[in-house]
């Protein structure tokens, strides 16, 4: 991408970068809160809503998507169990692979912030 | 709106994400199941709260999505089920050539059902058929067949030997 669309799309577009910042992090917010406990996913989508006030809300579904590509990865694993009501719930699981993940994820992101932060405070 | 109208209306939410869905049947329902508890769950949540019934399930909906969630998981689940059924065909085959070329003689000849039972290597290689797609493979059916094809081809070869010899 060039400069001049770089520009274009921070001026014009907002939403479109918010989308992009929460797109780019869900791998890295999923692994966060997954290293905490296992949990199921409206248990996450809860948690998710919770922890940043409403900021990553979206498609609630979407979330399932991100964890299976991560369950198929080596990076979660998951296993149905028992609640109350007769329901099932499938509790998910951060694995050795995926601990290693969030610390590079994490290092790379406070990197970023980093970073940014000092092009913005220049300005 | 009674309890059946709230589940009627999931179930239609489901149904325009199973229409996006085209895998096995095991996984489609699993899947499925899983939606359906947060739906259910969600919806449960809200009531709970005070919030009328049929407004609450119609929030759910929206918030949950529709067809977009089937596509993207259509993405998702369909390179997965490709890659382990290339996987599932390979190991077996590969199994095969391996017991041809280093349990059985260089000529091809067969050292008889006895013989072929009495070699450690033999259960080495089907240990490893087995326990590999045991750990591989999120399908148990997939490991059974696995392991049902790597000793109907051990068979063949020791029954027929010409087949060996090629």
């Amino acid at each position: 991408m060039g400069r001049s669309s770089f520009v274009i799309m921070f001026k014009e577009d907002p939403v479109s970068l918010r989308n992009q910042i929460r797109k780019g992090s869900s791998e890295l917010v999923l692994l966060s809160l997954l290293q905490q406990r296992p949990m199921y996913g409206y248990e996450i989508s809860q948690e998710i809503a919770r922890l940043s006030g409403g900021y990553f809300e979206m498609k609630e579904g979407l979330l399932y998507p991100t964890l299976h590509r991560l369950q198929n990865e080596g990076l979660l694993s998951s296993q149905w169990q028992q609640a109350e009501n007769d329901r099932r719930r499938k509790y998910y699981t951060i694995t050795a692979a995926g601990r290693e993940r969030l610390q590079e994820q994490s290092s790379e992101w406070q990197t970023f912030m980093q970073k940014l932060q000092a092009i913005i405070n220049s300005a | 709106m009674n309890q059946d109208n709230g589940r009627a209306t999931i179930e239609r939410l489901l149904a325009i994400i199973a229409a996006e869905l085209h895998l096995s049947q095991e996984t489609k329902q699993e899947l499925l199941a899983e939606l359906r508890d947060h739906l259910e769950d969600a919806w449960d949540t809200a009531v709970a709260h005070g919030e009328d019934e049929a407004a609450a399930v119609r929030r759910v909906a929206a918030r949950f999505g529709g067809a977009e969630i089937g596509r993207a998981l259509q993405r998702v689940h369909s390179q997965w089920e490709s890659a382990e059924a290339i996987l599932a065909c390979l190991i077996p085959v590969l199994a095969a050539l391996v017991l041809r070329w280093l349990l059985f003689a260089p000529d091809g000849s067969l050292v008889g059902w006895q013989g072929v039972l009495a070699q450690p290597f033999f259960w080495i290689v089907a240990l490893a058929v087995l326990l590999i797609p045991l750990v591989q493979f999120q399908r148990w059916r997939y490991v059974l067949i696995n392991w049902g094809f790597f000793w109907a081809i051990t068979i063949i070869f020791v029954l027929l030997p010409a087949v060996a010899r090629w």
